[in-house]
């Protein structure tokens, strides 16, 4: 397999007239990770898939995939990739396997062995037109086609779309069996539970900007705190105002609640001041109030914008 | 106009109605313009055969030959077809489309949908009569033609029946079963049977009787464009469409409705027949997706049967015609002006070879051609775009450039299907019929209609190569291949603009008259270069596109 970063991204921009679908995106994936890649509706995240697999040309910067430029090599690029486009859309007047003996043929080199495991695993009817299967069954069917050629780097656009809670675990035990081979994974997802469940890295998107790239232990460490204060009386609050890092707070009497990512010995200080604090209890904020906060910060940025 | 399920019925179909029915009113005032300018003698004369399938009446003035040649044929098959495919979407589309079952999850019965959707066609059905009837009233007056013994308002109200009855059939057999193939495919097959039956039946001695078992009978049968309204046939066309009504509302009513559905083409039964299977698989499976070019190929196969199938029972039945017509042929070419003769293509219809290339190869051997190389031409990119999957096929490690080739491939062969088919189809009529026309000059001149179906073809590819709109693709093409056939007849009858024909690939088609001189190579190169030229003019533009 390749040395090469699996993707890479520089200074990739896509503007469609006034609209910045892409800003300035840098972004190196490492081999044999799983990368979650989050983003609410619109954010961008399917326009730079499309953009590094040269279905639309960047307005600016350049993208390689497995050390090959996007735009010069992406005959090249795929046939080391396998893909599955966000909504997935497959021809409905094909069957199951008339659709993934056509994208073998296209590709060759298919190992069918390996489908008919693939397609065991993941309980699809690959007898029946696509037009006349549900949703869940028509997406195992696109996630087949996406893993047949066991690619060295997956790119999946929102996969689990459909699937039944069973076939989401199938599924990620195969991106997990894949990583463990050395092979990489690109996920995009509106969907935190599934990252948290699989991603060992995430980056955020929001507005075409990337606006966080960590490694999930790292967003969960630093990440916030919930803390709960218990005050022997009414809290006196002036000064909290003032320390770096809190957010929504509540007071109620005695109680106080908030949401922390500063400096803890700052904030122990001033509650200690004025105060008599009975019991402090803190715990890790899970994910989905991190991911919460990015979007709220994003919707302070458009407020503040207008 | 989302009101009801009524406007909503309207407003989805009104537009397709309205285009059709303006239309045809065009045509009616160009044909009467037309006819104005000719000797009318020649159509006395003219063999009664071919006075029935055009819908000519034996006497009268400009406007019943007008009414007759467009109102009673085209006009009428037309606002039929227009009714059957309301009529198949009303019930059986929704369901195929999977939106039956969003309809029928607000609290409305599904009595109160078929009732909606009935009305709904009926309203529309009555909108195209009233633009056919306007235009019918409008047209002599514009061209200046009298109207004296014609009874306009009793054909269009035979004509209205008439499409009620086609279009509230698709609707009986879309509500009793769910399946809007076969509620298009028999209400439009009967139209078209009955139809062909009632022209030509009454030809024959003692089958004249028969006609009266098809509904097409009651539309013209009594003639009401100059007798004026036959109260009984008019009862029969009514109460034809009250029982489809009740057909369908008791039929929909019954049973259970469908799932979205996908179509069920006679390659997949076969395929899933036991004794068919083994041979089908491979033909309907693994061959079909072995590559792009024949997944596309095969996408069109129930187009290029329909065609091909069309054009061959055509060629035999005009071959056919041609002995008993022969006689009475010579004279119309003589008596023709010359703009009208530009239009059927400059041929002496009473040799052999002008008689086929009047009635076939000067204008439907092409236009079928071209629609199917349109086609083809136009859905290549765009429609993979539209749908979504372009994006799973660029997946594969092929360029863009072997797509834009495989999509072409696939539409040259196809066309290729149809020029091998369309010479068996007027090789086996000339020799039925004893025409004596040879099977070389055949292959050729259908060669050159293939040629030339391909420019057309390949222009359809480019548009969707630079837009990736398939509408924009399909108009572009068909609007410059109507333009193109327009210049090349109408130019030569100017002195001053006769050169600017030549830039027209019809130029390039029939002027050599391949049916009596072979093929003309010179033509050909010209005709395979544009459409080369145009399909590595697709290559740049898809390559250079951001996919839609």
């Amino acid at each position: 397999m390749s040395n090469a970063a699996p993707i890479k991204a520089e200074n990739l921009s896509k503007h469609y007239g006034d609209v910045k679908a892409l800003q300035r995106l840098d972004l190196t994936l490492e081999t044999g990770e799983i990368f979650g890649f989050l983003g609410p509706n619109g954010a961008g995240k399917t326009t730079m898939i499309r953009t590094i697999l040269d279905e639309i040309r960047p307005t600016e910067g350049r993208s390689s995939i497995l050390g090959f430029d996007s735009r010069a090599d992406s005959v090249e690029i795929r046939r080391h990739i396998g893909y599955l486009p966000s909504g997935t859309v497959l021809y409905p007047n094909l069957t199951g396997r008339d659709t993934l003996t056509y994208f073998a043929n296209l590709r060759g080199g298919v190992d069918w062995s390996y489908v008919g495991e693939l397609a065991e695993r993941l309980n699809a009817d690959l007898t029946k037109k696509i037009g006349n299967l549900s949703s869940g069954n028509r997406q195992k069917v696109g996630l087949i086609q996406a893993f047949m050629n066991r690619p060295e780097l997956l790119i999946m656009d929102e996969p689990s779309a459909g699937l039944d809670p069973l076939m989401q675990s199938e599924f990620h035990a195969i991106l997990q069996e894949l990583a463990a081979e050395g092979r990489t994974v690109f996920l995009s997802s509106h969907t935190l539970s599934e990252v948290q469940l699989v991603a060992d890295r995430v980056g955020i998107i929001r507005h075409g900007r990337l606006v966080a790239l960590e490694s999930l232990a790292e967003m969960r460490s630093k990440a916030m705190r919930k803390i709960d204060v218990q005050f022997d009386g009414p809290a006196r609050e002036s000064g909290l105002a003032g320390v770096a890092g809190i957010r929504d707070i509540k007071v109620d009497r005695d109680r106080a609640t908030l949401s922390f990512d500063g400096r803890m010995a700052d904030l122990l200080k001033t509650l200690a001041e004025g105060n008599n604090v009975l019991d402090i209890r803190t715990r890790e904020a899970d994910l989905d109030e991190i991911f919460l906060t990015y979007y709220r910060d994003d919707e302070t940025d458009r407020t503040e914008a207008s | 106009m989302l009101a009801s399920v009524f406007t909503k019925s309207i407003s989805d179909r009104w537009t397709s109605m309205t285009v059709a029915t303006v239309s045809i009113g065009l045509l009616l005032t160009g044909a009467a313009a037309v006819y104005k300018g000719i000797d009318l003698s020649i159509y006395q004369d003219m063999p009664e055969a071919l006075k029935n399938l055009y819908g000519f009446s034996s006497e009268g003035g400009v406007s019943q030959l007008a009414y007759g040649a467009i109102y009673s044929f085209m006009a009428a098959l037309a606002y039929a077809g227009v009714a059957v495919s309301i009529g198949t979407s009303s019930i059986a589309g929704e369901e195929r489309d999977g939106t039956m079952g969003i309809l029928l999850g607000n609290p409305r019965s599904r009595g109160y949908v078929l009732a909606h959707k009935t009305a709904g066609l009926i309203c529309l059905v009555v909108l195209g009569g009233l633009v056919l009837l306007g235009a019918g009233l409008l047209a002599p007056g514009i061209v200046g033609i009298s109207t004296a013994g014609t009874h306009i308002d009793a054909l269009m109200l035979h004509m209205f029946a008439n499409a009620l009855v086609f279009g509230l059939l698709a609707l009986a057999v879309g509500g009793w079963t769910g399946n809007p193939s076969l509620s298009s495919g028999i209400a439009a097959g009967l139209m078209v049977v009955s139809y062909l039956a009632v022209s030509l039946l009454p030809m024959v001695s003692g089958l004249a009787d028969l006609a009266k078992i098809f509904p097409w009978y009651y539309y013209n049968g009594s003639d009401p464009l100059r007798n004026g309204v036959d109260g009984a046939h008019l009862a029969v066309q009514l109460g034809l469409s009250a029982l489809f009504i009740g057909v369908a509302a008791v039929g929909f009513q019954r049973r259970d409705l469908r799932e979205r559905t996908v179509g069920t083409s006679l390659l997949d039964r076969l395929r899933d027949n036991p004794l068919t299977h083994r041979a089908m698989e491979k033909l309907a499976g693994t061959a079909r997706v072995s590559g792009v070019v024949t997944k596309t190929a095969s996408e069109q196969q129930g187009m290029l049967a329909v065609i091909s199938l069309a054009i061959v029972l055509l060629g035999i039945l005009i071959g056919l015609m041609f002995n008993g017509l022969q006689a009475d042929l010579a004279t119309i070419s003589e008596d023709l002006p010359e703009g009208v003769m530009a239009l059927v293509g400059n041929v002496d219809m009473g040799t052999p070879e002008g008689w086929l290339t009047g009635e076939l190869y000067s204008l439907v051997v092409p236009i079928a051609l071209i629609a199917l190389a349109a086609t083809m031409g136009s859905r290549a990119l765009g429609s993979e775009e539209k749908t979504g999957t372009m994006g799973l096929l660029l997946a594969r490690p092929i360029s863009r450039s072997r797509i834009v080739l495989g999509k072409s491939a696939a539409m040259l062969i196809n066309v290729g299907i149809a020029v091998v088919l369309t010479s068996i189809g007027v090789a086996l009529g000339s020799w039925l019929g004893d025409l004596g026309v040879g099977t070389t000059e055949i292959l050729a001149t259908s060669l050159m209609a293939g040629l030339l179906a391909s420019v057309f073809g390949a222009l359809a590819l480019a548009l969707g190569a630079a837009t990736g709109r398939v509408p924009l693709a399909a108009f572009g093409s068909a609007g410059a291949a109507f333009v193109a056939y327009l210049a090349n007849s109408m130019l030569p009858l100017s002195d001053n603009l006769s050169d600017f024909a030549k830039l027209s690939p019809f130029c390039y088609y029939l002027t050599g008259d391949p049916l009596v001189n072979g093929i003309d190579w010179s033509h050909a190169l010209i005709l395979g270069g544009l459409t080369a030229g145009l399909i590595a003019l697709s290559l740049v533009l898809f390559n250079r596109r951001d996919l839609r």
